[in-house]
């Protein structure tokens, strides 16, 4: 059939390993007793071994030879179980790499030598450089531009605390330092790749979220019933899977259009990377609220996905996906 | 995953998109009435004589047994053109009576109504809801008690859907006398021309008369005309719903990313421009009807995890609908007070109250989300 959005075996052969991996080395329990954990060197030469930052790479260029639509399903799942945003910034560099023809850094970065943490904008001349303890480079995401910077400097920048405290904030003033740069028209296509990756652990996020207030809402008694059985807290967690399936459809959809060159997929894209953020911050909110007190608390795990939604919100631009959103509405028009 | 189009399936879309610019009618059918039901056997009568009813319904009744690709590069094609709604006197008949009769009919069921369906030249209302059983359908208590080789009817339907105009309905009764909830029912093919029925169209709260309530007193239905086995009729009102719930409404929401475009023209002629408030939530709508085209496209295309699921979909069109009809009376103002200078915005603003209500409340479409796709558990009923 020319249409069919069933996984292919191969797709979930490949999200299986990917989970498996993820529970035995990333459970969402490692952020109890340490905060910050993600970024050390040894565990990222084991994505790298894994094959995670090559996936949607050609094998002529030393990738798995899989594509963006596979890349999303990876990061469903790194969304999931909270993985560091330098998985993001180690996949975004490759890409940055290969469209500027710096097979060297691609290359360092897949096999794991290269380590790179992302850096997006802060306030005045500042960048926030994420979990980059260690870090070779920078992968710097901002406004009409993606660049690769070397990390010198880096340990004498001041920490900042970060909004989301399972990840490390640095302080850092980056003028003139980049290496290189994709500016502008050349970047949308690496831009609609990032928004989609992004979009993908919002997704894992805002599902990760969900299942953990189900499975509460089955245990927690009060009134001599689980509180799931009440309408109040079952129909929040309705509309909860009610954003994870539109969200769900979607940001696969918007992938394949992405991945086949689509003309309406830069509409796609945008309109999922829009949804993504409001549907998995108001999905952290309703986990922590269904919780009740006890999602109030740090050892609870709730709190975890609304404040890496807040984190991810403010990767690239909002307002540059509504601007795109905006001028593309009428592409599928356009097509037919 | 795959999402190609085959050189003859664009080929198809061609053939559509060239019939749809001939063949369109220009400006809406009648609300309500005889004039409605003219309007909607011409267009259905119009579709079918190009082949475009029943694209996907084998040819044996009728169809074209084309694939479901070509169903909705059609339905697409549909609200492309601006093509009349098809939540019309034939909804009902074309998508979800005429299928139900497809899954659970028998072979002279199909055969005498499916080409009268798809021809435009029987159409059907639904009789499920009555007066005391609205969200409680299992309640019900009309009443169907068997003599020979009848049933005779007696009782109360409500809020049906074109029953002034229909030819048949599809009737959800008790057959079995003291059964309870959903045991003892049947579905039954009801002729609306039956001595013994009586229609009283209900006006709504937008001013038009398109549902009715209808009385059956002592009206004989032929056995003949029982679908699935007698007392299996919830069964069969389960695939109805699911049907009504799910690919039903495939049209209706490919047709909504069209109606946020012609919402955000309005808005941009009424001077509100990209930064304001108003703006940036049309887009939020707009990028919410992409999500629904994809949920469209899996309901065809991908494989349920429960059947269920389709609550989902028709929660979150019914609720995005009524954002959508929400923000035209904002970006219209004033002029949302007059009928004919925000044609049709208010009338549709109006009948969108209904869309979390039809088929299911949204609030029970929340709880079957809640039980039957997230597994918890029941309240404890008194």
């Amino acid at each position: 059939m020319s249409v069919d959005l069933n996984l292919s075996g191969e797709q979930r052969q490949i999200v299986a390993s990917v989970q498996h991996v993820l529970a035995d080395r990333f459970p969402l329990s490692r952020f109890r007793n340490t905060r910050g954990g993600d970024c050390d060197r040894a565990m990222l030469a084991e994505v790298a071994a894994l094959g995670w930052f090559g996936l949607g790479v050609d094998e002529r260029q030393g990738g798995a030879g899989f594509g963006l639509v596979e890349e999303v399903l990876l990061f469903r799942e790194l969304g999931r179980n909270l993985v560091t945003p330098s998985v993001l910034a180690g996949v975004l560099g490759v890409h940055l790499a290969l469209a500027l023809g710096q097979t060297g850094l691609a290359a360092g970065i897949m096999s794991g030598r290269v380590h790179s943490a992302l850096t997006t904008p802060l306030q005045g001349a500042n960048h926030a450089a994420l979990d980059s303890a260690g870090a070779d480079g920078l992968l710097v995401w901002e406004n009409s531009r993606f660049a690769w910077a070397p990390a010198d400097g880096l340990n004498a920048a001041e920490s900042g605390k970060c909004i989301d405290r399972t990840i490390s904030l640095r302080r850092i003033a980056l003028a003139g330092k980049a290496a290189f740069a994709l500016e502008g028209d050349a970047a949308s296509a690496l831009w609609r790749r990032a928004d989609l990756l992004v979009s993908a652990q919002l997704l894992g996020m805002a599902e990760q979220a969900l299942d953990a207030a189900v499975d509460y809402a089955k245990l927690r008694q009060q009134f001599g019933q689980p509180i799931g059985a009440f309408q109040a807290i079952k129909h929040r967690c309705a509309d909860m899977k009610m954003r994870v399936k539109v969200l769900g459809s979607l940001v696969p959809m918007a992938a394949l259009a992405e991945q086949d060159g689509q003309p309406d997929a830069p509409h796609q894209v945008a309109a999922a990377r829009m949804l993504a953020t409001r549907y998995a911050v108001e999905n952290g909110a309703a986990g922590i609220q269904i919780h009740g007190a006890m999602g109030f608390t740090a050892e609870c795990d709730a709190h975890l996905f609304l404040l890496r939604a807040h984190l991810l919100e403010n990767l690239g631009s909002t307002a540059r996906a509504r601007d795109i959103a905006f001028a593309s509405m009428n592409s599928l028009r356009a097509e037919a | 995953m795959k999402l190609k189009f085959s050189p003859e399936d664009e080929a198809f879309r061609q053939e559509a998109r060239v019939w749809l610019a001939a063949n369109t009618p220009h400006g809406r059918g009648p609300a309500g009435g005889p004039d409605a039901r003219a309007f909607v056997a011409a267009w259905v009568g119009r579709l079918h004589r190009g082949g475009w009813t029943g694209i996907s319904w084998p040819v044996t009744y009728g169809g074209r047994g084309l694939s479901p690709v070509r169903q909705i590069i059609w339905y697409e094609e549909y609200a492309l053109a601006g093509a009349p709604t098809p939540l019309d006197a034939s909804f009902v008949s074309l998508n979800h009576a005429g299928p139900t009769l497809l899954a659970c009919g028998t072979e002279a069921q199909k055969a005498y109504h499916l080409p009268r369906i798809l021809s435009g030249e029987a159409l059907w209302c639904q009789g499920f809801s009555e007066p005391g059983s609205g969200s409680d359908l299992a309640s019900l208590a009309t009443s169907g008690r068997i003599e020979g080789d009848a049933l005779i009817v007696n009782g109360r339907k409500i809020w049906s859907s074109w029953a002034d105009i229909a030819d048949y309905q599809e009737l959800l009764l008790r057959t079995e006398p003291g059964s309870r909830d959903n045991k003892g029912l049947s579905w039954v093919i009801c002729d609306m021309r039956t001595p013994g029925i009586a229609v009283r169209p209900i006006e709504n709260l937008a001013g038009t008369s398109h549902f009715a309530e209808v009385t059956y007193d002592d009206v004989r239905i032929p056995m003949s005309n029982v679908v699935g086995a007698p007392g299996s009729g919830w069964q069969v009102a389960m695939t109805t719903l699911g049907l009504e719930r799910g690919s039903a409404a495939a049209a209706l929401q490919l047709m909504l990313p069209r109606k946020v475009e012609a919402l955000r023209d309005a808005a941009l002629a009424q001077g509100i421009g990209l930064e304001s408030a108003l703006m940036q939530r049309i887009l939020m709508a707009r990028a919410e009807a992409a999500a629904l085209r994809a949920l469209t496209y899996e309901t065809f295309f991908k494989d349920a995890v429960s059947p269920f699921e389709a609550s989902i979909v028709r929660l979150f069109f019914a609720e995005l609908t009524q954002r959508v009809q929400r923000l035209a009376l904002e970006v219209f103002g004033p002029g949302s007070l007059d009928f004919e200078v925000a044609k049709p915005w208010v009338e549709d603003y109006l009948e969108s109250f209904s869309e979390t209500i039809a088929g299911g409340t949204a609030e029970i479409q929340r709880n079957i989300i809640g039980e039957r796709v997230l597994g918890l558990p029941r309240q404890a009923r008194p």
